[in-house]
């Protein structure tokens, strides 16, 4: 009963081969599963998330389960650090959800929110989430198509739910989701200042 | 996949969304106008990283349990145990030549001895334990 229990899960010799042999582009989606979990208010870097995810799995605090896509087991871990991370940031003396003018400072890029100069207590402020929200709503400013799907992703619509609420048909979605899904990564690296 | 969570956010939901569409992204798509050996190496130095500091926790682990134990053998044991089946044991110990308690000097023990002398016999017998089978 016990060899079973353990054969569903990898042996740390085994999460590091599955780890060395990611290719080039499942690298590059670990980093974006990294950065979109990093953003804002864990206090955590991209770099630092996944690096912590490896981490949990060859010091065996957490088992990776045998059958499972690496990125679906990176995914699911780097959520769970990254939402114990915020918790952990909200529970501190600083309040995530304060309001910051964004609007305070014209000579700021648009989109970019600065931290509060006066609080030197953590490394990293956390933003409020609607400022958060504004970064990627000031990338798609200007194109149509691009805010509403992104206000339907926003509001947890997907799919033909989102075709139903936007009357799209399905090339037209097709179209314009890939169009958001290239565009939100062009501003990732925006998102690593958290 | 879903990720939901009584806790989401209109921020939440569009991450999820947009990893979910990522994921699902052609490889060239995800690669376009970078290089893909420098993503490598770059994925593989912070995976380096990882191992040094796992190697670090799994010693810091290591080093906790040692203490752990060693301080389990000086804690006196459970009561289920009482001092007199302690010192039954003990007494039938004394025959045993992988114990140098002698039968004379179980019977100056107070019961609190006794108890603490039973539980470190007990680690010895099943190996848990770092005593040298003096008591």
């Amino acid at each position: 009963m016990a060899t079973q229990a353990l054969d569903t899960r990898l042996t740390r010799a085994e999460v590091e081969k599955v780890i060395e042999d990611l290719s080039p582009a499942e690298w590059a989606k670990a980093e974006s599963i990294a950065r979109g979990y990093a953003w804002g208010g864990t206090g955590l870097t991209a770099e630092d998330l996944l690096q912590e995810a490896f981490v949990k799995f060859l010091s065996e605090e957490r088992a990776w389960p045998r059958g499972v896509h690496p990125l679906v087991v990176l995914r699911v871990t780097m959520h769970s650090i990254a939402n114990n991370a915020f918790e952990k940031a909200r529970a501190g003396p600083l309040d995530p959800f304060a309001k910051v003018d964004a609007d305070a400072d014209a000579s700021t890029e648009p989109g970019r929110v600065l931290p509060d100069p006066t609080d030197g207590s953590t490394p990293v402020e956390p933003l409020a989430i609607k400022q958060q929200l504004r970064q990627a709503e000031q990338a798609v400013v200007g194109d149509e198509d691009l805010e509403l799907l992104l206000c339907a992703w926003a509001e947890g619509l997907r799919g033909n739910a989102a075709m139903d609420e936007l009357q799209w048909d399905e090339k037209k979605h097709d179209a314009v989701r890939k169009r958001l899904t290239r565009k939100l990564t062009e501003i990732q690296e925006q998102w690593r200042l958290g | 996949m879903n990720m939901t969570d009584p806790r989401e956010t209109p921020k939440s939901k569009l991450i999820e969304a947009y990893l979910d569409e990522l994921l699902a992204l052609p490889d060239e798509e995800v690669l376009r106008g970078r290089d893909p050996a420098e993503i490598q190496a770059g994925g593989l130095r912070l995976f380096a990283k990882a191992k040094q500091e796992a190697g670090r926790r799994r010693l810091a682990a290591a080093k906790a349990s040692v203490a752990q134990s060693r301080q389990h053998s000086q804690v006196l044991p459970s009561t289920s145990v009482t001092a007199e089946a302690a010192r039954r044991f003990l007494a039938a110990a004394a025959n045993d030549t992988r114990f140098t308690l002698a039968a004379r000097e179980l019977q100056d023990m107070s019961d609190e001895d006794v108890l603490r002398a039973y539980a470190q016999m007990q680690q010895l017998l099943t190996g848990s334990g770092h005593g040298d089978g003096e008591a």
